[in-house]
């Protein structure tokens, strides 16, 4: 099986290239994963970079751009790539080395959305004697943001975070931003809103759907940014 | 419409002037396909006649209204940080020669 892999290696190389590789088809059987393959390409170049860690696709650390399109390579069965597989690093952010990139600016938009439960006024401690109980309907309101691992593949394959890397929060954020705005334990529902009342933060997204194409678990952040904005809408006329 | 329509208020704004204006066509197609336009004063008489002109008169303002935020849209999506804003002014004083001009044409049928 043939492979073509982005390589770059700031310290050494002026420009990215790519490189090929080829995998003998008896080391892949049909259920072996796009990970597994890398794993073994790296025995031939212990010099090819990338990251993972639980192979199981929870961890979210191996996010690739497979085929041009973004992937989780631990979950992607080789099987089923077209040949060449063109693998490079995901879109959108700075490159660190051959398929790892560094996703500071990635993480910053999930540090401003505050992804965490603010059941109290500010000053104010958990009583920590009482549980914060949710019925099972408001509980049902969660589902389909709190399973994001992070990967980062939606945010990377929407063009208007390209576009807009620094001011607008993507697709993940957004997506982590609904969350806690529509969780019935959160009291700061309002002053969530209103952060993101933005032209840059929120209303770059203009509905193109490749967040929901590329996310490997399924989630739809398309469906919770557009959510966002009718909950934006409630709050200001209400 | 603080901060020339940014954010939710722009959101709202294009919505709201969309589905204006998607009543507003086939509306004005029906009610000018009942009139003859063999004279400029009959044109006039036409679309000055009862409440149209008033109607015509908001759906030209919310056209404007929906150019804006969806002009700057594009310019702030592919247009390069540093000139955003020289694009954004251009834009802006674009649509008020469109308004002035909109309204002397106005006020000019309505005097005449």
């Amino acid at each position: 099986m043939r492979f073509s892999i982005y390589r770059y290696n700031p310290e050494t190389d002026e420009q990215p290239y790519y490189q090929d590789y080829e995998l003998d088809d008896a080391l892949i059987g049909n259920e072996m994963m796009l990970l597994g393959a890398l794993e073994k390409l790296r025995e031939q170049d212990p010099g090819l970079t990338f990251r993972s860690s639980c192979g199981e696709g929870v961890c979210g650390s191996d996010g690739m751009n497979v085929n041009g399109e973004n992937k989780l390579s631990c979950i992607t069965k080789v099987s089923e790539l077209t040949q060449p597989v063109v693998i490079r690093p995901m879109p959108g952010l700075p490159v660190i080395r051959d398929l790892v990139i560094d996703m500071t600016l990635f993480y910053e938009h999930y540090h401003t959305v505050e992804p965490y439960l603010k059941p109290t006024p500010a000053g104010v401690s958990i009583d920590l004697d009482h549980e914060l109980l949710q019925s099972p309907e408001d509980r049902a309101k969660l589902d389909g943001s709190y399973e994001c691992i992070l990967c980062g593949c939606c945010s990377t394959s929407c063009p208007s975070f390209w576009w807009n890397p620094d001011k607008f929060h993507g697709p993940a954020a957004l997506l982590a931003a609904r969350r806690f705005v529509v969780d019935s334990r959160d009291i700061t529902t309002r002053e969530r809103l209103e952060s993101l009342d933005d032209p840059y933060k929120t209303f770059r997204c203009r509905n193109i759907q490749n967040c929901t194409a590329s996310c490997p678990k399924g989630l739809k952040p398309s469906q919770a940014i557009q959510q966002l904005k009718s909950l934006m809408l409630e709050k200001q006329v209400d | 419409m603080s901060g020339l329509l940014t954010g939710l208020k722009a959101h709202l704004w294009q919505r709201i002037s969309a589905i204006y204006l998607l009543l507003y066509f086939p509306l004005a197609a029906w009610y000018l396909n009942q009139h003859s336009f063999a004279t400029l004063q009959a044109f006039k008489q036409a679309v000055l006649a009862g409440e149209f002109w008033m109607i015509t008169l908001l759906a030209l303002l919310l056209i404007l209204v929906h150019a804006w935020v969806g002009m700057r849209d594009i310019l702030i999506d592919y247009l390069p940080r540093k000139i955003v804003l020289v694009g954004l002014s251009v834009l802006g004083l674009g649509l008020m020669l469109v308004l002035l001009n909109l309204l002397y044409l106005t006020l000019s049928l309505i005097q005449n």
